[in-house]
């Protein structure tokens, strides 16, 4: 099928939010059978860093679509980057969460309620 | 047990859930089945009091009922549990938030997570941040981290919480310059999440609150590590870039990020939520911030 320039707008609106915006969105262009697609990114107000990571992992790395986004601000892009350099973290995580020795326990409320008075955080 | 609610919470952040921490405290006093709280009118309350008290009472095993005059209880929908937007004509919806244009709050909205509500959600999500950045007049740039700090946390409510309903409750502080918004769900809590994970380690609330704020997702794809940024970039923009404050409680663990505090703690077993609440104190003044700068 010919590809068509896609407004993702006319989809999900201009605000880009949430992961299963970008999962409806990928089922609707599949229902169409599309596998070449141009993404219009015009009308677009605002995209989370969410909506972008799936975005990319649907679409964009997606080996079976053939995708081209135009039209994408300087923030959109900025975001789209983000995302493409944050795929392949090495995973050092478990180290970090038993490595604090800090924390705080209470054992009882009128205890815990002493802290948080004490704390300046505000 | 009857218990008045007398609660006037000042400008300390933290006080909204000391007063909380208080009423669990006197309703784990009581031996009956069944709490009435009581509110005295003259009360002062804010969003880390209110959506952590709702998320305790309907994880609760007790029966507690609330009874209340006061006005601002009224207006924000309290006694409801907040408005539901799928069971009101979007235009119904639209004139009933235009009631609060003139106000410096919003009602608590208890949305659907459902992804066949997905249009109603982002339609009600786009009314909130509108009414919250008119009704304070903010500049395009705090705006734009608002929508930011709000999408990334109830995104995580729906991918993460199996919880059928997320709520959020917002009220400025036109003379401070700074608005308390706050996100909750009724779900299976972070360690609920973690536990569903293949070769899970994570075993308590506290680990699991660790997990989460150092950007271990729950649904990372195999081989790579890409999510699990939403909090963090979140924690990074509000705290960093706008000198904001971050709270989140999951089951029975609490942890605090400001500029100069960052503390994980653990709760007595009494104060355990059966869900996840993110609390943020946003100032909104800043005419250099762009939350593109956070984004990593």
């Amino acid at each position: 099928m010919k590809d068509k320039v896609i407004d993702i707008t006319a989809y999900i609106g201009r605000d880009l939010k949430s992961r299963i915006a970008v999962r409806e969105f990928y089922d609707k262009i599949s229902n169409e059978q599309r596998t070449t697609v141009k993404i219009d990114f015009r009308n677009v107000n605002f995209a989370s860093r969410s909506f972008m990571d799936e975005f990319y992992n649907i679409f964009i790395a997606n080996v079976d679509m053939n995708v081209e986004l135009i039209n994408l601000s300087a923030e959109i892009e900025a975001m789209l980057d983000a995302v493409k350099s944050t795929q392949h973290r090495p995973k050092n995580s478990a180290n970090r969460i038993s490595s604090h020795h800090d924390d705080i326990r209470f054992s009882s409320i009128a205890e815990a309620n002493k802290y948080l008075e004490a704390l300046p955080f505000s | 047990m009857e218990i008045n609610v007398f609660e006037n919470i000042g400008e300390k952040f933290l006080q909204g859930l000391e007063g909380v921490l208080r009423l669990i405290d006197r309703i784990n006093q009581s031996d009956d089945e069944e709490d009435i709280l009581i509110f005295q009118n003259n009360i002062f309350v804010t969003p880390l009091f209110i959506l952590p008290l709702l998320v305790y009472v309907s994880g609760s095993k007790k029966r507690i009922r609330y009874q209340f005059t006061n006005s601002y209880l009224d207006k924000i929908r309290f006694g409801s549990g907040g408005i539901k937007p799928e069971e009101l004509e979007f235009s119904a919806l639209h004139h009933l938030l235009e009631k609060y244009s003139a106000k410096t709050y919003i009602p608590i909205i208890d949305f659907p997570t459902d992804q066949k509500y997905i249009r109603e959600r982002n339609e009600i999500l786009s009314a909130v941040e509108n009414l919250l950045s008119n009704q304070i007049r903010l500049q395009p740039n705090i705006t734009a981290g608002l929508k930011y700090l709000i999408e990334e946390s109830v995104d995580n409510i729906i991918e993460h919480s199996d919880s059928k309903r997320g709520y959020i409750f917002g009220q400025s502080y036109p003379s401070k310059k700074y608005m308390d918004i706050c996100m909750a769900d009724n779900g299976i809590t972070l360690l609920g999440s973690y536990c569903k994970m293949e070769e899970n380690k994570i075993t308590d609330h506290l680990s699991a609150m660790k997990a989460a704020n150092f950007g271990i997702s729950t649904k990372n794809l195999t081989g790579a590590e890409n999510r699990g940024y939403g909090i963090r970039t979140s924690k990074k923009m509000l705290v960093d870039g706008l000198s904001g404050n971050y709270v989140m409680l999951s089951g029975n663990a609490l942890y605090l990020k400001s500029k100069t505090i960052e503390r994980f703690m653990v709760l007595p077993d009494i104060a355990t939520w059966q869900g996840t609440i993110v609390a943020m104190r946003i100032p909104y003044v800043n005419a250099s911030f762009n939350y593109i700068d956070f984004v990593e």
